[in-house]
């Protein structure tokens, strides 16, 4: 069953490959070119979209405040970073988003850490962790933006609700993962609660905590945007509803653009730690 | 099994994580009878709902912040009478059910076409992989922008957040067959369909299960969004307006309503991936 895993999979990811064979025909340049091959699938399907863009336009040949050239939306890209607009909008909706996930990780990893080991605690926050988690917590935005206005406040609050559920619930079901067999052999060599909670269920939940941070960060983004866009409270949202409204499509699609690059790198992150946290695990996974 | 897909996710192992946990959770619950269980949770609900009406009647919070819980229950009493409640509830899992089916329609045969033919996973994968990834909410005003805003603007987003999801896992549980099992059928000479057919397609059924389960739930995040944006009825529309014209106990009320509903679509989804599952725990586990 291991083949499901993959064991080659993070290995490839964090350090290329150590192959000897490789290494002794190209001393040099072999991380970089191995770099450069594991992005080109990513580069080539870049080219491709921006491809596909210009002969969409070249086929249909659409009004331009419907669907704009990506020539377009580079010169609205440089206008907005020339007329100032740009790093305020990003600055704003990046502090809200840090700010809201650092403050879902220092309460949610260790709330959902104790309710894993407890299932007294289990049994009692499961209906309101149920409930919260099926609904989507944006559903509470009307609420909170009565209670505390249209500022930066709001939009931290709401990208901690999003994030902090789906991290609570996925350290939870790491704690509840933990391999029974390994925390009877510590018990029987007189390992106490807190043994075998810093030991053996810690380090097995790494990994979960790790997916539960990247759920976090895409759920946070929900929460984030849905403030911006209909509030506007500042921030990148705000600037795309803005530009919707003037029918400028084409910084619409910039501002747009910008997000998703910071979402992605936002999200690559959250991959990086999340392989470092699971490389040991690729064995002891059945 | 493209380079590309593994540079970009940690997912897969999410996907099969996700399948073992459940097996795993089920079997370190064992503490508390179902009777126990039972009663707990009615105690605790009920607990829920008591303290809420003595903080909401004995506190300072002000009454616009936290309406009673009678409060509420009148409210919806009145609504109800007024006929806001059930045409509302009813226009929403409409539309809802309706975006669901056209978002499984695409991504199920998708996933499964992306997982099990090699050329459309090159060419393919790292697009789902970004689309997965961006924050598609940001989309929205463009969405509005292009179809109107409308009821088709609410199917749209509902589609656009539920495809992802379930298309993700599908594609993933198709690469995930047992190889071994691949290799017999060729042996005993099996045609591509008919190893797709009767090897493939059952090992995914699972994974298929679990997509739905993820596509539900974020398609209720799009359902949410759909109607704050550009409803005029709808559940997500009435929590909205409500809290604009400072009527909480309504806000309150529907947001219960919600809960009810979220809820009761997830369970739907997780008894079904529960039941379609069984089959397949077994031969593993044993």
């Amino acid at each position: 069953m291991s083949d499901i895993t993959g064991p080659g999979e993070h290995t490839t990811r964090i350090a290329p490959p150590p192959s000897a064979m490789h290494e002794r025909r190209k001393p040099k340049r072999s991380v970089w070119s191995q770099r450069l091959r594991d992005r080109l699938p990513g580069l080539l399907s870049f080219a491709g979209f921006i491809f596909l863009w210009y002969a969409m336009i070249w086929i249909f040949d659409p009004d331009p405040i419907l669907f704009p050239t990506p020539a377009a939306v580079w010169d609205a890209f440089i206008e907005a970073l020339q007329d100032g607009t740009m790093v305020p909008a990003v600055t704003d909706s990046m502090y809200a988003m840090l700010v809201g996930l650092t403050l879902s990780l220092v309460i949610g990893i260790p709330l959902g850490l104790v309710i894993g080991m407890s299932p007294t605690a289990d049994l009692l926050t499961s209906p309101y962790l149920w409930g919260f988690f099926a609904m989507p917590r944006i559903a509470l935005a009307p609420i909170i933006i009565l209670i505390t206005g249209f500022g930066m406040q709001t939009k931290v609050i709401l990208v901690f609700l999003s994030a902090v559920i789906p991290l609570m619930l996925s350290c939870k079901d790491g704690v509840h993962t933990a391999d029974a067999s390994l925390m009877a052999a510590a018990r029987s060599f007189g390992a106490n609660k807190l043994d075998l909670f810093g030991r053996i269920i810690v380090p097995g939940t790494l990994p979960f905590i790790a997916s539960g941070i990247r759920n976090g960060i895409s759920r946070g983004f929900v929460g984030l945007l849905v403030i911006e866009l209909t509030v506007g409270s500042g921030g990148i949202g705000t600037e795309v509803m803005r530009s919707m409204r003037q029918f400028d499509t084409a910084r619409m699609f910039a501002f747009a653009g910008v997000l998703i690059v910071f979402a992605m790198v936002l999200i690559g992150i959250s991959r990086r730690l999340e392989n470092y946290a699971s490389r040991w695990r690729e064995d002891v996974v059945v | 099994m493209s380079k590309a897909a593994n540079s970009v996710d940690g997912l897969r192992d999410d996907v099969v994580r996700l399948k073992g946990r459940e097996d795993q959770r089920r079997r370190n619950r064992r503490i508390y009878t179902r009777r126990q269980r039972r009663i707990i949770g009615v105690v605790n609900l009920s607990m829920f709902f008591l303290l809420w009406e003595l903080i909401a009647v004995y506190s300072n919070v002000p009454q616009l912040f936290l309406p009673s819980f009678t409060d509420v229950i009148r409210e919806l009493r009145e609504m109800s009478a007024e006929g806001i409640l059930w045409g509302n509830l009813w226009i929403s899992t409409w539309i809802y059910i309706v975006g669901m089916i056209i978002s499984l329609a695409i991504a199920i045969p998708a996933g499964l076409a992306i997982g099990g033919i090699s050329i459309l996973d090159k060419i393919l994968t790292p697009y789902v992989w970004a689309v997965y990834t961006t924050p598609r909410l940001i989309l929205m005003p463009l969405i509005l922008l292009w179809v109107g805003i409308n009821d088709t603007a609410r199917i749209v987003i509902i589609v656009l957040s539920a495809v992802p999801a379930t298309l993700v896992v599908v594609m993933e549980g198709v690469k995930t067959t047992d190889t071994s099992l691949l290799k017999a059928a060729q042996c005993f000479g099996a045609g591509r369909v008919q190893r797709f057919r009767s090897v493939v397609f059952p090992a995914t059924v699972p994974f298929i299960a679990t997509g739905v389960r993820m596509g539900v739930s974020r398609g209720l995040i799009g359902l949410f969004i759909g109607e704050l944006f550009t409803a005029a009825n709808g559940i997500g529309y009435i929590i909205a307006t409500s809290s604009k014209t400072f009527n909480t106990g309504r806000t309150y009320g529907m947001l219960l309503i919600f809960v009810l509903f979220c809820v009761a679509m997830v369970g739907l989804t997780q008894l079904l991936e529960r039941k379609v599952s069984q089959w397949r725990a077994q031969p593993i586990s044993a």
